[in-house]
């Protein structure tokens, strides 16, 4: 019994010292890469989705877009002055700007 | 204790790749991918098909690591993925067999036996142990790696190829049986280099 204990023994020293087979080390890096690449990639969608941030944004996104309405309603801006519309127009392009590259860099925090 | 601290580390790692961090991904990665290597190449027998399962295995798995529940060990987990992911692209391959029969023919005969062992040099001898190891047959080669070379015990051996406790045990003996008839020189040598 202590022998066939002390052969096994042996036996896995052996295996594991000269029976073990590698992955090539480029094959090793891309799947590093692939899993990396995809697998973080989704779980940022997947965070934020679940996160109560999409809900924030939206409501703030819908307040301003009835102020917006009312505004372009009642006081209707472009008939008085067109910088005024201009302007809207241009705080609304930099405020979208501002959140893609704010939820792009967000997507790179989660790749490092 | 050992185990603790690795169960341990090993959630660590899992919830860091949960949330996508880059570092618990590639050291995930690099934990597992040579294992779950040599469990593709025992079921395959080719290295460029075995990194391809590799590959869609371990892209499989961190895909549908929220589904993972934990009961059994992440690796344990990984490694059926990873030999039902090989069995699939051998059924895919309808040349497999003849495949397969062509690489064992090409092995040559081991004559480990017949050779003065002291005459093996380190690389030598890790020829013949592959060597050995391929001649056995498939499932009891894999069940030889994974509890040699692995680490795992028969529970969890039964758990990745689905066999039953009774069929995963005689194929560790039969193979143990096998391997050690086929390596019995250098056996005997490493027996003396430890002494």
């Amino acid at each position: 019994m202590k022998d066939q204990k002390e052969e096994d023994r042996r036996l896995g020293w052996l295996l594991k010292t000269y029976g073990v087979q590698t992955a090539s080390t480029v094959s090793t890096q891309r799947l590093k890469e692939s899993v990396v690449a995809a697998y973080g990639a989704t779980q940022t969608t997947k965070i934020s989705s679940g996160s109560p941030c999409p809900w924030v944004a939206r409501a703030i996104a819908f307040i301003f877009l009835l102020w917006m309405i009312s505004f372009v309603y009642f006081l209707w801006p472009i008939s008085i002055k067109r910088e005024v519309a201009i302007s809207v127009l241009s705080f609304i392009l930099g405020l979208w700007t501002v959140i893609l590259w704010l939820r792009r860099s967000q997507q790179i925090i989660f790749l490092q | 204790m050992a185990l603790h601290d690795g169960r341990e580390q090993e959630d660590f790692l899992l919830e860091g790749a949960v949330r996508g961090e880059r570092a618990c991904l590639e050291a995930l990665v690099e934990r597992h991918q040579n294992m779950a290597f040599m469990v593709a190449m025992k079921v395959v027998r080719n290295r460029e098909d075995a990194e391809e399962v590799v590959q869609d295995s371990f892209m499989r798995a961190f895909g549908a690591l929220h589904k993972f529940t934990r009961e059994a060990r992440f690796s344990t987990w990984l490694y059926r993925i990873v030999y039902n992911t090989a069995l699939t692209n051998i059924a895919g391959r309808k040349m497999n067999l003849v495949d397969v029969c062509e690489q064992q023919e090409d092995l040559p005969e081991l004559s480990v036996k017949e050779l003065s062992s002291d005459l093996l040099n380190i690389e030598d001898q890790r020829k013949f142990v592959q060597l050995a190891l391929a001649k056995l047959e498939r499932d009891d080669a894999l069940v030889i790696t994974l509890h040699y070379i692995g680490e795992k015990n028969i529970a969890e051996i039964c758990e990745i190829l689905t066999l039953s406790k009774s069929a995963v045990k005689m194929r560790l003996l039969r193979g143990r049986k096998q391997l050690q008839e086929m390596l019995e020189g250098i056996l005997k040598k490493e027996t003396r280099n430890l002494l």
